[in-house]
């Protein structure tokens, strides 16, 4: 009897690890190689020095279409990496270094310790997900407590000293951040996890998906 | 190895329900990976096992095939209402990847889980039909001193402690308690109405912690309370509201007092007031607690701390406490409800009141006539 017990449990533990192979898709070579608007995972962001524009590759998270969140993208490998309507494989520093590229100034106005409801400076950017090739607003494709919002109002805040301190990944968020590289000035500093993912705009979860930042 | 593999299935099962029941909080799920909760949980529930269930021979701690049925419907009906089915397959495949960081679809994760827990749960119960699992009989003898009652004592001593250390080092529950037995020793209802009105939707909750508040402080009276949720909420809710959360109150206090036991009672309560007690209990059973609830203005903590000092079932003390409160909870409640200037409510309220009055006294006189019977047949 008890033979047959332990079989059972290896049998389910069987079971599981088959699960998990199939469940999980594996990044294969062809995946790897697969460009999403020029950009590969080994790959992840270029930048338009004329267009003062920068390409990042992102990878959508579907959890935050039901959950909320205050992380528009964060690098898979920072704290944060699960916590982001998008994943990116972009770290904060080349997003900075880019940004600096095409011109943009960083804001550098807001600490850990500032007030809450503090608005980020620096240089206003456009942010825009290309979905079926289509460039569309970063604002169309997300809710704030439920409500569309016309413009959130992104800046350069810069933040690489702290965002090198706390390594949370983040590169781009919905509030005034002090980590983020950029952030939406909005809604002020410590606004709070309120933004989710339209299912309806946004592509399926596990899609790549290419965020333009313009500098206006 | 088969009532581990049962124990283990409740463990993640509960396990499951806790870390899904904490997206509802953005600020943890912001913070951690909440599936780790899952196997957190699922050790904490064989500890449970291995300390209450083995070595103390506690029933609910084995986890029985229908405690497992009961627990498993429990958690799948409770998720489905709280998130409803799509964001539940969403959240549940999200918990899952996140451990193992991964890029797996929701609804394969989510389902291919739940699956296997299906499986599970199926394998468990073909097994408890083929090898059924005796209850055990609890060696809780209530008179004697026992592991057990040691542990419980600690448990509820250091609850008490804390609650006692808390009113003088919190100062927002300082507040809270000062403010509270003021208003309640006033009967001001119109204060506590306001007051658990400002709490906005937390309203109900904070009427709860009221109620259960004033039950462990047995003085003070509950009936203002249940006034004040039938004003806020109508006397429907209100009642339900009152009626609940009175029940939550009656079994706190049961259960410190079982918690303190039977043996360090009687060095604080004299052994004969303890037996006295008893003997009230044996000759009433049940209805003792059905009949002092029905009666208004009663004030039923005392019942309920003594109750736990018997040997009583918490089951059976809980079905009492329940039907006995009802008709006063429903009966306050239109009175309460009748507040707003109401005068069919007042005029129900009224009625019923009386109503509940001379059925209370009926059913106390039917309760000592069968007592004088039974004497009478103890003699013969």
């Amino acid at each position: 009897m008890k033979n047959k017990r332990i079989f059972f449990g290896i049998l389910m533990g069987f079971l599981l690890m088959v699960g998990m192979t199939f469940a999980a898709p594996t990044e294969s070579q062809a995946a790897a190689k697969s460009s999403t608007a020029g950009l590969t995972s080994s790959k992840p962001i270029k930048y338009n020095k004329k267009k003062k524009e920068i390409t990042i590759l992102t990878t959508v998270n579907g959890t935050y279409f039901t959950q909320p969140t205050r992380h528009v993208i964060v690098n898979v490998d920072g704290s944060n990496g699960n916590k982001s309507l998008l994943k990116t494989n972009a770290t904060p520093k080349e997003f900075y270094n880019d940004l600096k590229k095409v011109g943009a100034k960083a804001g550098n106005n807001l600490t850990k310790d500032s007030k809450a409801g503090k608005k980020v400076k620096g240089t206003k950017l456009s942010v825009y997900f290309v979905i079926n090739g289509k460039r569309v607003k970063a604002e169309k494709a997300v809710q704030v407590n439920k409500k569309n919002v016309k413009n959130l109002d992104f800046r350069f805040g810069g933040n690489m000293k702290t965002n090198n301190k706390m390594k949370t990944g983040c590169v781009l968020c919905f509030d005034s951040c002090p980590v983020g590289i950029a952030s939406g000035a909005k809604y002020g500093f410590q606004y709070g996890e309120h933004f989710t993912g339209k299912s309806s705009v946004m592509p399926k979860d596990g899609t790549k998906m290419a965020v333009v930042v313009k500098v206006k | 190895m088969r009532t581990r593999l049962r124990v283990l299935y409740n463990g993640i099962v509960i396990g499951i329900f806790c870390s899904l029941l904490a997206w509802k909080s953005p600020w943890l799920q912001m913070r951690i990976p909440l599936g780790w909760i899952i196997p957190v949980v699922a050790i904490v529930v064989y500890v449970c096992y291995m300390f209450y269930g083995k070595h103390l021979e506690q029933n609910w701690a084995i986890f029985r095939f229908s405690e497992t049925s009961i627990i498993s419907a429990v958690v799948v009906i409770l998720l489905i209402l709280i998130y409803g089915l799509n964001s539940l397959v969403t959240i549940f495949g999200a918990t899952i990847r996140e451990m193992f960081n991964a890029e797996w679809s929701l609804p394969i994760t989510a389902g291919l889980i739940f699956g296997i827990l299906v499986i599970w749960f199926i394998a468990l119960g073909i097994d408890s039909y083929l090898h059924p699992v005796a209850k055990i009989v609890s060696g809780d003898k209530i008179n004697k001193l026992t592991l057990q009652s040691k542990i419980s004592l600690v448990v509820t001593i250091t609850f008490l402690v804390l609650l006692v250390v808390g009113y003088y080092v919190i100062p927002g529950y300082h507040d809270f308690i000062n403010k509270m037995s003021v208003m309640l020793a006033k009967l001001d209802i119109k204060a506590i109405r306001d007051y658990i009105e400002s709490f906005g939707v937390w309203g109900p909750l904070i009427s709860t912690f009221l109620m259960i508040f004033q039950s462990i402080l047995a003085p003070l009276p509950a009936f203002i309370l249940t006034f004040a949720n039938a004003y806020l909420y109508g006397w429907y809710f209100g009642a339900a509201l009152s009626w609940f959360s009175a029940m939550l109150g009656a079994l706190l206090c049961f259960y410190i007092a079982r918690g303190v036991g039977r043996p360090f009672a009687e060095k604080i309560v004299t052994k004969n007031a303890l037996a006295k007690m008893d003997g009230f209990f044996d000759e009433y059973g049940n209805y003792t607690i059905i009949i002092l609830r029905l009666l208004p203005f009663v004030s039923f903590d005392e019942v309920s701390y003594g109750a736990g000092f018997t040997d009583m079932k918490v089951g059976s003390f809980l079905i009492a406490t329940g039907i006995g409160q009802l008709p006063a909870t429903i009966v306050y409640s239109f009175v309460g409800g009748s507040l707003g200037g109401n005068k069919m409510m007042m005029f129900i309220a009224l009625i019923s009141f009386i109503i509940l009055i001379v059925v209370s006294l009926v059913a106390r006189k039917v309760l000592q006539n069968r007592q004088a019977k039974q004497k009478i047949n103890v003699s013969k």
